[in-house]
């Protein structure tokens, strides 16, 4: 798992024995002065960021366990909810926040909406991101890049798409 | 059976899967992700009354259904991903025939999601 809070206390491997809440909590409180300023209007029906991290670590209580949904999906990991909550806080402030939804790959999957076009985000915590734009059946956009703290302009592209 | 182009294939939701649905009553494309054995999960309902759906959900995931993602068998062929008829419940079929390239994957069942529909129990 790579660092992903430069300014905060970095996260150890001990820090997992205090369960996922605790450590999510801290990576949580690390956002606390990016979470102002990402903030939407309150007038706005937009979910603010720390609703979204919230539920982050809700799924990864929720799904933490191979075969969660009795279908056989795979666990998520605590890396990938990390990563997700760095993407949530990478994102430009003019972007619209996404849904977010367990994925039975084990990856956290985002998804953004508008009109007949979507558009998903994957993040699993393996350091890559993948990435798909449906904007009609024959117009689409995908593809896989390696993440490491930066979202890829085309996927800023492509989530701008959707505002 | 042979599936047909317009069979409808029926994806039961579960308060699990709660967030496979959008506000707005859609259907989120983590509602076609597949898991360890890369197959979508689906049962044929086609010609069936929407009671009997419900009882069919029932049987299999009882007390567990709160709506439905459904769409036609066309959508899953044109996607050039195939349906595995096996009756095993009965009516139950996978979807199968995902890529393996992750993203090519993503786009696969993002093309499913936007043409289900999703009906709340």
């Amino acid at each position: 798992m790579s660092g992903f809070c430069v300014e905060c206390e970095p996260l150890s491997i001990g820090d997992v024995s205090f369960g996922v809440t605790d450590v999510a909590m801290k990576f949580l409180n690390c956002f606390q002065g990016d979470v102002k300023s990402h903030t939407r209007s309150v007038t706005a029906p937009i979910r603010k960021i720390e609703d979204i991290l919230s539920e982050l670590i809700e799924i990864q209580e929720e799904c933490s366990d191979d075969n969660w949904d009795d279908e056989g999906a795979v666990a998520i990991s605590i890396s990938a909810m990390f990563e997700a909550m760095q993407f949530i806080r990478l994102l430009p402030v003019h972007l619209k926040l996404p849904d977010i939804a367990p994925s039975a790959n084990g990856a956290i999957n985002f998804e953004w909406r508008k009109d007949d076009f979507i558009c998903n985000v994957e993040l699993s915590g393996i350091n890559e991101i993948v990435y798909s734009a449906y904007f009609s059946k024959v117009n689409r956009d995908y593809g896989m890049k390696p993440y490491f703290g930066k979202i890829p302009n085309k996927v800023i592209e492509l989530i701008e798409s959707m505002s | 059976m042979d599936i047909v182009s317009d069979d409808e294939l029926t994806r039961f939701i579960r308060p699990k899967q709660k967030r496979y649905v959008t506000a707005d009553g859609g259907v989120r494309t983590a509602a076609f992700s597949t898991g360890s054995d890369g197959k979508v999960s689906v049962f044929v309902t086609s010609d069936m009354l929407l009671n009997e759906i419900w009882d069919h959900g029932d049987a299999h995931f009882p007390h567990e259904t709160i709506g439905r993602a459904y769409l036609q068998a066309q959508v899953v062929i044109s996607e050039g991903l195939e349906i595995d008829f096996n009756n095993e419940p009965p009516k139950h079929a996978d979807i199968i025939g995902f890529p393996s390239d992750k993203d090519l994957n993503l786009a696969k069942r993002q093309a499913l999601a936007v043409k289900a529909k999703f009906e709340k129990r």
